[in-house]
């Protein structure tokens, strides 16, 4: 069966090419006409044929046609369609720049025909943010979101409270792959979660893909969120910025060369410190203490020539957190964050062949250390990627869109390193420990239209993946012993995976707004987060794929009715999926941190399976005064471990039955717009003690079922107000007035117990206290545009 | 050390809008267990404490105590290597909770020996086996105190660890006319993976009397020992299973109230129960803490 497919994916390169001798190819790049920036998946298409592309994540397509007439239309949700009538006799290269409306244009008006994306595509479970539309929503605490953003989505949950770790159809936080111009981001949260490290002032598009995923990306099982930053105006220079509560940023961006190079540079940092500073008390423990985090993004790129383009980009932001405390002896400083660089080049072979090459370097980095009386502890963990990349994009015709390409990552795994001393003596943590691994990926996949009803999106993805030594192997023996230790050298192989993955998925068009979509897909993952918490914490430690690690496998299968009513003013979808994982970690019950001190993080975890099935129903009005989305999650997640609750199964934390959204904005007028959010979510499963019982006169908790409990549903309800306050030509200045949940629901974060009384007067009792975090927290952020 | 709690407490602390209310949760009521605690250390009998196990949220009160009372099991141990046999007598001792306690007479723990307990008590039958390893020596004993707290300190042991891995040490401390038992010191359960064949010095905190309750006018002397007292000082070793225990019970202790951490069952050794049962090997000193 797979062989077969590799077969048919050949045929179809040798297909392509044997045919198109008088036809010709229109090819080039739709962009924005104010700044320069490259337009990803605007729509370039034929009148009269209504044959087109769309364009690819650096603004370039590329249609095959037979000589003739024809009008070519290229259109981008919040600009004006552009028309071009063409005599074709030869391979022609035509740019677009297209103007973004003005606010007050109905859209629909002008965009007509090819907004219905939503029906036509081969794509499941996709979604796109245009960031713009995120700005008008809700701010917490004055910080627009962009992960938040994603968590509103059907069949994205959140992880908790405020938290931007994000749960996609059942997976792990560690399922998604989240990529800042292709670069991974390994712990995409600030503040434990309240915050992303992505400032939206430097995002460009995001994409995520939540089932379905083509076979250009790989190497997680659950999603893959794809941020594109800016690029920098090339026309003209801009600031921007805002003020908010929490923090403030700063974007400037301009031309280096114009129209041939540009540059963005955006920053944002915390000030809860400094404004902190002043209202603590002289003689407070937390006198020198402090928190902020901030962010850095730059990018800038180069128009070579018409064929080539140099892109070079890095993000770098951290978190630090001290606490010195002069009185107690007591002192420690947690830093930690990612820093990625990415260099690419595109590079245009012919009209139908695009190229782009990668050069990318991703960091993950915890470091903590502490100091008490004559105590003194170092914590470092993280993880080093060198990736290289290779991936063409080949258009034959108007009825294949060709991706093949090759990408290598280099993984350096540091699982928590500790040192410490006491009295100046060294304690013995074991030796630093450094994890080196290969992965691989090879892959084709091609987007077939077969008929003006039928379209296939089929991919296979070859993936490889390598430990290698030096790496010293602790076996374990009878009650958690160590009884051997094997040792490999530097380079020395210790354990191969190899493995196919097929992806399919395929559109059937029932009439002019209506479509079925069905999906197949199958997906390896070669790196684990191991997560004592249930929260995504830094703390986290990443760990490859071993000997004893087997690489996460999922299979997923979607089905899914795409509807559009009233001219594609609205749009509608149902999404039933059914999804398996096997080999899916857990620490062993009654693991404990400092089992992972002198033996292998593995050799503390159990493995088991997981599976999760729901429907997502989703609603979105993108036009006109009134927009927004409704979307509504049925779902049910499981795990299965034969050595965590006695091999029953149990529902995953996440398990949500119910998860509901919805977003609101109305547009007053050009100076007033009106968001408001509502979210529903079924509580979370936990685990509470059923008993307890008494061991040297302490209560000990007796635990029976795992997450059998749940907790309170969550829900919430937030508004906003846009006033634009000022907008000339030059300048431009808005406020946004949010309130985080307005009727101040005290939803549940988490609970815990009090023992009050003791043994001696027999009079002990026990109560639970549910802990909720936010309030109704009003805030104001002020934005500025130069 | 445990960072992670210092993350919760930061989070905790940064949260200052965060509110909490009183909430009833329903839950099923447990699997009826019976729950031992049993020790056994070298030249001394055999030791059993019998409780069952409750409702998480039922209070306890005089009422309630009966329920948890076991009074009227058989209760045998064995030395294995010799197959003698002793049958506990229940006695009552205001001391442990809940108050009765199972004691042998005759038969006395010796080093290297592997004891085999059993309690029938109505339909349950438990079993468990435990050994009492060789004794570790400290070399040297001492109080210390803080250099900024003047009378109060930490008691130190130095001692050379045995050249092969797993030696398992628990360590108590008995304050002359303020303890009625041996306490265990805060931190009381480690283990040689950090110093295994060296030469080792150890300090500790006091720790607290869990069937006491505590002394808030105490503050924070209640984790120092002070000047002036009088320590008996009590290190015993373990075997791998019975250190399991006292260790995933002070995790549970300490890490108790951290809602975020992975719920800890107790690595109890009893089959077919809840529990421990321990062999020490024993060694005792006595400081006299003296300003330096």
């Amino acid at each position: 069966m797979r062989f077969l497919l590799v077969a048919h994916l050949l045929g179809l390169i040798f297909l392509c090419k044997s045919y198109g001798q008088d036809r010709f190819t229109i090819s080039g790049y739709v962009r924005d006409a104010t700044s320069g920036e490259n337009l990803i998946g605007a729509s370039v298409y034929i009148k009269e044929t209504l044959q087109g592309a769309s364009t690819n994540h650096y603004g370039f397509y590329s249609i095959t046609l037979e000589q003739g007439s024809y009008t070519l239309v290229a259109s981008f949700i919040g600009y004006e369609v552009q028309e071009q009538e063409l005599e074709i006799v030869n391979n022609e290269r035509v740019n677009f720049l297209l103007d973004p409306v003005a606010v007050t244009t109905d859209i629909v008006e002008i965009t007509s025909e090819r907004l219905d994306h939503n029906v036509q595509s081969t794509a499941m479970g996709t979604i796109n943010i245009d960031v713009e539309r995120i700005r008008t929503l809700p701010a917490f605490l004055g910080e627009v979101d962009i992960l938040k953003t994603i968590q509103l989505m059907p069949g994205v949950q959140s992880s908790g409270e405020g938290n931007t770790g994000m749960y996609v159809r059942g997976g792990g936080p560690d399922q998604n792959l989240i990529l800042l111009d292709e670069a991974v981001v390994y712990n995409a949260s600030h503040l434990f979660g309240f915050f992303s490290v992505f400032n939206a002032d430097a995002i460009k598009n995001v994409e995520l893909i939540k089932g379905g995923m083509p076979a250009n990306y790989g190497g997680r099982l659950a999603s893959v969120l794809d941020i594109t930053m800016k690029e920098g105006n090339n026309r003209k220079y801009e600031a921007r910025g805002g003020l908010g509560l929490i923090s403030s940023r700063l974007t400037v961006e301009g031309p280096i060369q114009k129209e041939k190079s540009s540059f963005i540079v955006s920053g944002r940092r915390t000030y809860i410190d400094v404004l902190m500073r002043p209202f603590i008390r002289r003689d407070s423990p937390f006198r020198n203490s402090g928190y902020y985090f901030y962010d850095l993004n730059a990018k800038a790129n180069y128009i070579l020539s018409d064929k080539d383009r140099i892109f070079v980009s890095g993000y770098f932001g951290r978190d630090v957190f001290s606490f010195n405390n002069e009185d107690s002896e007591f002192s420690n400083s947690i830093a930690w964050g990612n820093a990625t660089t990415s260099i690419r080049w595109n590079h245009l072979f012919s009209d139908r062949l695009f190229m782009n090459t990668s050069l990318i370097y991703s960091n993950y980095e915890f470091d903590f250390s502490a100091r008490q009386t004559d105590f003194d502890i170092a914590l470092r963990s993280g993880i080093n990627d060198w990736n290289a990349k290779v991936d063409f994009n080949y258009f034959p015709d108007a009825f294949h869109n060709l991706k093949f390409g090759l990408n290598y990552i280099y993984h350096i795994f540091t699982p928590n390193n500790a040192t410490a001393n006491f009295r100046e003596v060294d304690i013995q943590l074991g030796d630093p420990v450094k994890l080196y691994s290969h992965e691989a990926a090879l892959y084709i996949n091609d987007e077939i239209t077969l008929s003006e009803n039928i379209a296939f999106n089929v991919g296979l993805r070859y993936s490889y993946f390598e430990h290698v030594g030096p790496f010293d192997r602790f076996v374990m023996g009878d009650l958690n012993r160590i009884v051997d230790t094997l040792s490999y050298n530097r380079g020395e192989s210790i354990k191969t995976y190899n493995n196919l993955e097929p992806r399919l998925s395929m559109r059937f068009k029932l009439n002019a707004n209506s479509s079925v979509k069905a999906a197949y897909t199958q997906n390896y993952q070669y790196i684990h987060l191991a997560s004592v918490s249930g929260m995504t914490m830094p703390t986290d430690i990443w760990v490859p794929s071993t000997d004893l690690v087997e690489p996460l496998f999922g299979t997923q299968y979607a089905l899914g009715y795409f509807r559009n009513f009233f001219d594609n003013r609205l749009e509608t979808s149902i999404e039933l999926y059914y999804k398996t994982m096997e080999n899916l970690i857990e620490f062993r019950e009654g693991a404990l941190p400092e089992d992972n001190i002198n033996n292998n993080i593995d050799n503390n975890f159990v493995f088991g399976e997981g599976e999760s099935y729901g429907a997502e129903f989703f609603i979105n009005k993108r036009f006109d005064k009134l927009t927004g989305w409704v979307g509504y999650t049925l779902s049910w997640t499981n795990r299965t471990f034969p050595d965590i609750n006695k091999g029953r199964t149990f529902p995953a934390k996440y398990d949500r039955r119910h998860d509901l959204s919805t977003v609101a904005s109305y547009r007053y007028n050009d100076r007033l717009t009106f968001s408001a959010v509502f979210v529903y979510a079924s509580g979370d499963a936990i685990t509470i003690p059923t008993g307890r019982y008494f061991i040297e006169g302490s209560v000990i908790n007796q635990f029976e079922e795992r997450n059998s409990y749940r907790m309170e549903p969550y829900h919430r309800l937030d508004i906003s107000i846009e006033y634009l306050h000022r907008k000339t030509e030059k300048y431009e200045s808005s406020f946004n007035f949010s309130v985080f949940n307005v009727y101040n629901r005290a939803n549940p974060f988490y609970i815990y117990y009090e023992t009050t009384g003791d043994l001696e007067s027999l009079s002990v009792e026990i109560k639970a206290k549910q802990v909720s975090l936010f309030p109704i927290l009003p805030s104001i952020t002020w934005n500025f545009k130069y | 050390m445990n960072y992670k709690n210092i993350f919760i407490l930061f989070l905790l602390a940064l949260l200052f809008y965060a509110c909490e209310k009183d909430i009833t949760l329903d839950i099923p009521p447990p699997e009826e267990k019976i729950v031992v605690e049993g020790w056994i250390e070298q030249n001394k009998p055999a030791q059993v404490i019998l409780s069952r196990n409750a409702a998480f949220f039922s209070a306890i009160d005089t009422s309630t105590l009966e329920r948890l009372i076991i009074a009227d099991a058989t209760v045998l141990v064995r030395e294995i290597e010799t197959d003698v046999q002793e049958q506990l007598n229940v006695s009552i001792d205001f001391n442990f909770f809940p108050p009765f306690i199972y004691r042998g007479e005759h038969l006395l723990g010796k080093i290297n020996h592997s004891y085999e307990l059993t309690v029938i008590v109505d339909d349950f039958e438990l079993t468990a086996v435990t050994s009492i390893p060789e004794v570790v020596k400290m070399d040297s004993v001492w109080f210390e105190p803080d250099d900024q707290l003047d009378t109060l300190g930490l008691i130190y042991f130095g001692f050379t660890d045995p050249p092969e891995l797993g030696n398992y040490y628990r360590v108590f401390a008995k304050r002359l006319h303020k303890d009625i038992r041996f306490v265990p010191v805060r931190g009381s359960v480690y283990d040689d993976i950090f110093f295994n064949g060296q030469d080792v010095e150890y300090g500790f905190f006091r720790g607290r009397d869990r069937y006491r309750p505590v002394d808030e006018e105490e503050g924070f002397e209640r984790f120092y020992f002070k000047v002036g007292d009088t320590i008996f000082t009590r290190v015993a070793m373990m075997d791998k299973r019975h250190f399991d225990f006292w260790r995933s019970y002070e995790e549970a202790i300490y890490a108790g109230g951290n809602p975020f951490a992975a719920p800890i069952s107790l690595a109890s050794n009893i089959e077919g129960g809840l529990g421990v049962w321990g062999g020490y090997a024993a060694t005792y000193d006595t400081i006299i803490a003296k300003p330096q």
